[in-house]
């Protein structure tokens, strides 16, 4: 119990600790407003990115050092701002005060609460700049992230702390990706840390925002998932700021030895936010309007997203979103945020409307460091099917020209239609690694061939649920992340057979 | 207008470290508004820089003699100007251009109050 002395004696301590050493401030005036950026003068000692306070209350960040003045954007409402109002400097470097209340909440980029629950405590002031991780804090990425997307995860596997860009037009379900990804996360895997997630929605629709909380929260994905919020309304320096205040967030539970997966929904808009400040800002304009250094703006950010090697750290992994017009993957942001990222799902509205969903283009899609994170039981059936059905694509082409075809190419066709349809996935629907081995095994092997094309989807299905229920140590096998051993693969055979029998019958 | 040439004008609108009042009038009366508003603002900055706002909660002739010396040493070629500020508590404030130094009891438990909110966290 604390006694009456114990406090005095601590209250003396921190009396004795204090250093009255006077106040300086740095003040300057508003000179004019211009769309939510404030030049002005004085200010000679502020720094770039520091915090500076209005009189009205309001504060904003530097963005801009010139000769006699300074441009400041404004964090919050321009009402009651006029010329020739007080501005200080605060000593202050952007940051966010995080600590592991923001779990489950949703934020704005500055860590107010929006979704009307109380203030969060904050634990530690993360900044929202911040340099990345040199080479010798990281390690190259050898953990699977797993989405529960069976295109993803067998073909384009995504590792703990890699950047892999989820690329596509508008409406093919780019973000119904990140979500089950996120919602996947729910199922913490034996022998791997939990991912903690983070989805960062810039420029987004409040509508859309609230459908997101909404499906998290049925999902029971919310607890381990933070939501920052800028969205459409809210003025482009808070759309600027989100990715970066995301970022922070990342990093003060990366710091505590946790991993966390990051969505950035999307870059595109936030590119577009740093063009009107740019713009506003009066910097040069350079292709497409956009500002010389659009590319330093992902790449910097990008960049945070890691794997370190220190006993017990954490790691980032990085999903930032891009919208393309018509499919134009060669386009400015597209191309500079595909050259930073170390792989892209590319999604295609034609596979879209044909069905396929989700509509992975395989062909341009790649995960250039996720192979090595993939999970042994995995690597052994993906890499025979990939094969396959890059063939298989192949020959389709050829297919088109031509009538009459010999056995083994028409068995390759339908075996390659086959394995299409196992990868057609409904959202929301994350599935278990041991359960897409399974089926993928099922289908690189042959036992698909004879099933009609429309039967496919309910023979998974069906197919499945007779795992769970008669083959549980099969599928603990499959999980177990280890190589397919003979013994397994012969259980396997055996396990389609009876099941074909009971489907046939 | 160049910003050199508002310099220039500047410089030229002070004799002997003193504003001159005939030159302003003239300068003023040929400019542009545009370029007035600038040279006003500039004027106001050159004044700010060149003198020193002592703050204190009450002023004495005694006071200011006192000081003097000490304040020439410390802000030379300076102007130096006394102001009133009762709500200074025992203490005195410094602004010179964009640069304010204070200190008063205000400040310190304002102070202290930033220091036991940190320790507390």
């Amino acid at each position: 119990m604390i006694t009456t002395e114990d406090i005095i004696a601590k209250l003396e301590k921190r009396i004795h600790s204090f250093n009255d050493s006077g106040k300086k401030l740095n003040v300057g005036t508003v000179m004019k407003n211009t769309d939510g950026v404030i030049t002005a003068d004085g200010l000679s000692d502020v720094a770039m990115g520091e915090i500076v306070t209005f009189e009205n209350g309001n504060s904003g960040v530097v963005l801009n050092l010139d000769e006699d003045t300074v441009s400041i954007i404004l964090l919050g409402s321009q009402e009651n701002l006029k010329e020739g109002n007080r501005v200080e400097t605060t000593g202050k470097l952007l940051s966010i005060n995080v600590s592991n209340e923001y779990l489950g909440r949703t934020i704005n980029p500055l860590g107010n609460p929006l979704d009307g629950k109380p203030d969060i405590k904050g634990e530690k002031d993360m900044p929202l700049e911040r340099i990345a991780p040199g080479v010798v804090e990281r390690e190259p990425v050898n953990t699977p992230v797993k989405t529960g997307i069976k295109a993803i995860d067998a073909m384009i596997p995504i590792g703990r702390g890699q950047r892999e860009l989820i690329i596509g037009d508008r409406g093919l379900g780019k973000t119904a990706i990140a979500i089950d990804t996120i919602i996947n996360q729910r199922i913490q895997e034996k022998g791997h840390k939990r991912v903690i997630c983070i989805y960062v929605a810039i420029g987004q629709k409040r509508s859309t925002v609230a459908q997101i909380v909404n499906k998290l929260k049925e999902e029971k994905a919310l607890p381990y998932t933070i939501i920052v919020v800028a969205d459409a309304s809210d003025p482009a320096s808070f759309q600027y700021l989100a990715p970066y205040a995301g970022c922070a967030i990342a990093e003060y539970f990366m710091e505590k030895g946790e991993d966390v997966l990051i969505v950035y929904d999307d870059l595109t808009k936030h590119a577009w936010a740093y063009r009107q400040l740019s713009l506003v800002l009066r910097r040069p304009a350079g292709r497409e309007a956009y500002p010389g250094d659009v590319f330093y703006l992902h790449s910097r950010l990008l960049e945070r997203a890691v794997k370190l090697n220190k006993e017990g750290h954490g790691s980032i992994t990085a999903l930032p979103i891009i919208e393309t017009q018509a499919g134009d993957i060669s386009a400015y942001i597209p191309t500079n945020v595909i050259s930073i990222t170390d792989g892209q799902i590319f999604l295609e509205a034609d596979l879209f409307n044909s069905g396929i969903r989700p509509a992975i283009n395989v062909g341009n899609s790649v995960s250039r460091v996720g192979g090595s994170a993939q999970t042994g039981g995995m690597k052994s059936v993906a890499g025979k099917m990939r094969l396959e059905l890059a063939q298989y694509q192949e020959l389709a082409a050829f297919a088109q020209f031509g009538s009459e075809l010999d056995k083994e190419t028409l068995t390759r066709l339908e075996r390659g239609k086959r394995t299409i349809e196992i990868f057609k996935q409904a959202q929301y629907h994350p599935v278990a690694e041991s359960l897409q081995i399974a089926i993928i095994w099922t289908v690189s092997n042959g036992h698909l061939d004879d099933i009609p094309l429309e039967e496919i989807q309910r023979f998974e299905e069906e197919f499945s649920q007779y795992l769970q229920t008669r083959h549980k140590k099969l599928l603990e096998d499959l999980g177990s992340g280890t190589k397919l051993t003979e013994p397994i693969n012969q259980t396997m055979e055996k396990a389609v057979k009876d099941f074909k029998q009971l489907f046939h019958g | 207008m160049k910003q050199h040439m508002m310099k220039q004008l500047i410089a030229i609108s002070y004799k002997n470290n003193k504003l001159d009042e005939k030159v302003v009038f003239k300068i003023a009366c040929l400019l542009l508004r545009k370029d007035l508003k600038r040279y006003v603002r500039a004027l106001k900055n050159y004044e700010k820089k060149r003198t020193v706002t002592v703050s204190l909660p009450s002023i004495s002739r005694e006071l200011i003699h006192k000081n003097e010396y000490l304040l020439k040493k410390i802000f030379p070629k300076k102007e130096i100007l006394y102001k009133k500020d009762p709500l200074l508590m025992a203490g005195v404030r410094f602004s010179h251009h964009d640069t304010i130094f204070e200190m008063s009891l205000r400040n310190t438990l304002e102070q202290i109050a930033a220091h036991a909110g940190e320790t507390d966290r």
